[in-house]
């Protein structure tokens, strides 16, 4: 695989220069210091009725609900660094704008690793990671990040510090706020503190990568594989038009169950590929891929629709979107995690987001729309029932003024808006 | 943001009222779902948790969503609290219609309704016992991970109920690890889904927020649960230890070399004279410690990872290793830890349970306090624990017959508590709180914390009617101020009689 080829879009060599470069002007930015001191300005700000949109390193805005026009940015970052690192409990209390990567660093001098993190993400942080709840690439093997929160601390508008949970990794006591603060994107408060339960890092590694001329006999080798193979801690395929179907995968946990899992996916299909230890060992090539599918445009030129599906209903779904002219198709098999993206330069992006989206719908499956979302595009989530009034009770709750996270939660919740 | 919910008083209800009530849920779901003599109700005044004995007004057997969603619109119209039961099993007080009120049992509603064996899951209705749905999908290799003691017979919405663990959740998670979704009823009877049958479905991650809400948030009526691959092998040992504290550093050793193992399970001195001479494994009645260290997985790399395991046990002192031969033998040592509680049946007439959590590292100091808190009252304390994860399990015990006796226990139950939080810890693992420890959250959680956790339980529940009084501390009347609230144990009661005075298999931790 030639890794030097082209980005699949022009900009995806860009640095991300903040909230701006996805079309949000800032009433002002704060970077509070303190938990308390992030309550100080959620409240000041429900005080006088402004939006608020909470930011960490804004690496992956492109992957958030749609960015508000105007709002008072309140960014994560002076919010930084480890509480309390406890390698024989495993376990580690974070502020929630510590970079990521420092973390993964921290942790892999004692072995240890936080499963379900996105170990592509250099530039997020942990307040982000889990904020917008996203699903990395072995979140089949080792579960979503959000069941390793043990404990958090959430700066709400009415100006309080609260927790819940704590720091042991087995606790009852109370109501698991923090869940619903998990993939909130920050719609519920401003995560300043979480406390996460660590794993050891697996012995031993074995990336796979081979290519196929369609995505529909990629996908029907990827559900193959993730049927027969044994030790995988990922199966994803990827799909772009012009080039061959990459289907990815990885064998990792003792080196004994490697060297077997290795064993079978040798016979079936050649030898391993090099790793990329930044992906935690996953195949170069796939992993670039995987990063520009999730790309989304500062220009807010494209669409990303995530779907959950049944890992089954993949390769059926890769079949019935074969037709259709995206830039990029693709999916964690072993989660049952689908991507498409849509280039609204080159498509009626509506009109595509519907065949997409009927697609899941057919399937059995839900979706979420990121990236260049416009009001004309219609829901911006479907496929299941969403208790609106349960909704609008609980943000209520944490943000009565309703002026956190203005695009995520705010008139949808009360039924209100275009996307009800 | 609201207050924290104000105690109220137990309604009395006429038998004039009752008859009333139970007619009209007659004919909302029909006489065959309705339970409301004397002798019903009393049957169903206690759980696990037998300090405490409410008897409900009615009981309630539904046997679908629509059941449920009818009584709770009846309820809601009267104003009539409700508790949803499981089986029974829990070990907090969770399921006592404390405020008499609508008990609705579950165990109608025991149909596993779905199983995707691809896909790895089932729908299920919340009266499914644990076990019953591991027994049917054996076949397909699969199995429903989390393993409560109790898994022979309590619910599955009882385990969301209270987040369940078990032994095995060391290696495999709790139970809000493996529920992808549920349908809910609220308490005015709107029907609510939460999740799906894939993971990571849109919207608010309304299913890890209810689960552990021990039904003050919704009555679950239908579940979508994860099914895991069973493990092509097990193997398992029990280590004797002279002391306590070398298996406390056992235990830290094997897992910071990066072993996982499904479970690390201790029982200390006073536990094994008291099981022993009921099991007769042989184990030595001067050991300070047995440990059960069980890994399982794939072959490949299995005896490596044994040998690993023994290895560090007996750099940390180990005096002896005996790993089981065969299945029969794997059962055999597992029963040392099973027939624990109710071997405590054998050395005194009763004992209180306790549930609490510490960090890992912190287990030595935890057992020197409990020690000395034994001490001080002249009390017996039995240890058996979920060494891997830092839950306790210390049975206080005590003579039923001696009331002095009953009160030191009640206040060492509490010191215990106070200990383990005080070392880093929580009030409980994976019993729950129920009313047992509602009076001792203010020692986790600060008043703002709780008042939060009220404001959450008003957005499902405004009208306050789910499991009245129960995980949430009891809020002083007007006037008294909230330092007893926010410090513990406000208004808390020492046990009336008797306390889990058991003997056989029971209870279930």
């Amino acid at each position: 695989m030639d890794l030097t080829s082209a980005p699949p879009c022009s900009c995806l060599a860009r640095t991300v220069s903040g909230p701006a470069t996805w079309g949000l002007a800032p009433l002002r930015v704060e970077r509070p210091l303190t938990a308390q001191a992030a309550a100080d300005a959620l409240a000041a700000a429900a005080a006088s009725g402004e939006l608020t949109w909470i930011v960490g390193s804004a690496s992956r805005l492109g992957a958030c609900p749609p960015v508000p026009s105007s709002a008072v940015v309140i960014e994560t970052a002076g919010c930084a660094g480890v509480t309390a690192y406890e390698p024989a409990d495993q376990t580690i209390t974070v502020r929630a704008g510590t970079r990521l990567e420092d973390v993964h660093a921290l942790l892999a001098e004692e072995g240890l690793e936080l499963s379900g993190a996105h170990f592509g993400l250099a530039d997020g942080t942990v307040g982000g990671m889990i904020a917008t709840d996203l699903a990395d690439a072995r979140r089949g093997r080792v579960g979503a990040l959000r069941d390793r929160i043990l404990g958090m601390s959430v700066a709400t508008p009415d100006g309080r510090v609260t927790k819940s949970g704590g720091r042991v990794v087995k606790n009852v006591a109370g109501y698991d706020l923090m869940r619903l603060h998990a993939g909130a994107h920050g719609a519920f408060g401003f995560i300043a503190e979480v406390t996460l339960r660590l794993a050891p890092r697996p012995e031993a590694h074995a990336p796979f990568e081979r290519a196929f001329d369609s995505a529909r006999r990629a996908a029907d080798e990827a559900a193959r594989i993730a049927r027969e193979a044994t030790a995988l801690g990922l199966v994803a395929w990827t799909a772009r038009p012009g080039e061959p179907t990459l289907v990815a995968w990885v064998h990792e946990g003792d080196q004994e169950q490697v060297d077997a899992g290795a064993a079978w996916s040798a016979g079936a299909h050649g030898a391993p590929q090099p790793g990329d230890s930044a992906d935690h060992q996953a195949p170069i090539a796939a992993r670039l891929r995987m990063s520009a599918l999730e790309h989304v445009c500062p220009e807010r030129s494209n669409l990303l629709v995530r779907a959950s599906l049944l890992p089954s209903r993949l390769p059926e779904f890769a079949r019935r979107l074969e037709g259709l002219a995206l830039p990029f198709l693709g999916a964690f098999v072993l989660q049952g995690a689908a991507f498409a993206r849509i280039d609204r330069a080159a498509v009626d992006g509506a009109a595509t987001l519907g065949a997409v989206t009927r697609a899941v719908e057919d399937l059995g499956g839900a979706w979420r729309v990121q990236g260049a979302w416009r009001d004309e595009d219609g829901p911006i989530w479907g496929g299941f029932a969403v208790p609106h009034a349960l909704y609008a009770r609980l943000k209520a709750a944490f943000d009565p003024a309703g002026v956190l996270g203005p695009t995520v939660y705010r008139g949808r919740m009360a039924g209100e808006g275009t996307r009800s | 943001m609201h207050a924290p919910t104000t105690q109220r008083k137990r309604p009395v209800r006429t038998a004039a009222e009752r008859a009333e009530l139970a007619l009209a849920l007659s004919e909302t779901i029909g006489a065959e779902a309705i339970l409301a003599t004397d002798e019903a109700r009393l049957a169903y005044d206690v759980d696990g948790f037998t300090i405490h004995k409410y008897p409900p007004d009615v009981v309630v057997l539904p046997r679908s969503t629509e059941d449920v969603a009818a009584v709770l619109r009846l309820a809601h119209a009267r104003g009539v609290p409700v508790t949803a039961r499981g089986a029974g099993t829990g070990l907090a007080g969770g399921a006592l219609a404390e405020e008499g009120g609508i008990l609705l049992v579950t165990a109608r509603m025991d149909a596993i309704l779905e199983v995707d064996v691809p896909n790895r899951f089932a729908v299920v209705q919340p009266g499914v016992v644990n076990l019953h749905l591991s027994q049917r999908v054996e076949a397909d290799g699969l199995f429903y991970a989390p393993d409560p003691s109790s898994q022979m017979a309590s619910t599955l919405g009882g385990n969301a109920a209270t987040n369940a663990g078990g032994p095995h959740c060391l290696k495999y998670g709790q139970t809000h690890q493996h529920v992808r979704g549920m349908t809910l009823v609220l308490a005015d009877g709107t029907v609510v889904v939460t999740g799906g049958r894939a993971l990571d479905m849109p919207g608010l991650n309304l299913t890890g927020l209810t689960i552990g809400s021990e039904g003050t948030f919704a009555v679950v009526t239908e579940l979508v649960v994860t099914l895991t691959p069973r493990p092509e092998t097990i193997r398992t040992f029990l280590v004797v230890f002279d002391h306590v504290r070398d298996a406390g550093r056992a235990v830290t050793s094997i897992v910071a070399a990066g072993i996982v193992p499904a479970a690390l399970e201790m029982i200390d001195h006073l536990t094994i004279v008291a099981v022993e001479p009921y099991v007769h494994l042989g184990l030595p009645l001067d050991a300070g410690a047995v440990l059960l260290a069980e890994l399982d997985g794939p072959a490949a790399g299995m005896d490596r990872r044994g040998a690993e395991l023994q290895a560090h046990c007996m750099a940390a002192g180990a005096r002896s290793v005996r790993a089981a031969k065969d299945d029969a033998e794997r059962l055999l040592l597992w029963k040392a830890r099973k027939a624990a509680f109710g071997a405590m049946g054998r050395i005194a007439s009763g004992f209180y349970v306790l549930d609490g959590v510490v960090p890992r590292t912190k287990l030595p100091e935890a057992l020197d306090r409990i020690a000395e808190v034994a001490a001080r009252h002249d009390l017996q304390i039995a240890n058996v624990f979920h060494a891997g994860d830092g839950n306790l399990h210390p049975n206080v015990l005590y003579d039923v017959d001696d009331p002095d006796s009953v009160a030191r226990a009640w206040t060492a139950a509490g010191e215990i508590l106070e200990a383990c939080v005080a070392l880093g810890g929580s009030l409980s693992g994976e019993h729950g709180i129920g009313n047992e420890k509602r009076d001792f959250m203010g020692l986790s959680f600060g008043e703002h914390d709780l008042a939060m956790m009220d404001a959450v339980r008003r957005a499902f529940d405004p009208e306050g009617l789910l499991n009245p009084n129960k995980m949430l501390p009891r809020r002083p009347a007007c006037g008294e101020g909230v330092r007893a609230y926010a410090t513990g144990r406000a208004g808390a009661a020492a046990p009336r009689g008797p306390v889990l005075a058991v003997d056989g298999e029971g209870p279930w931790i």
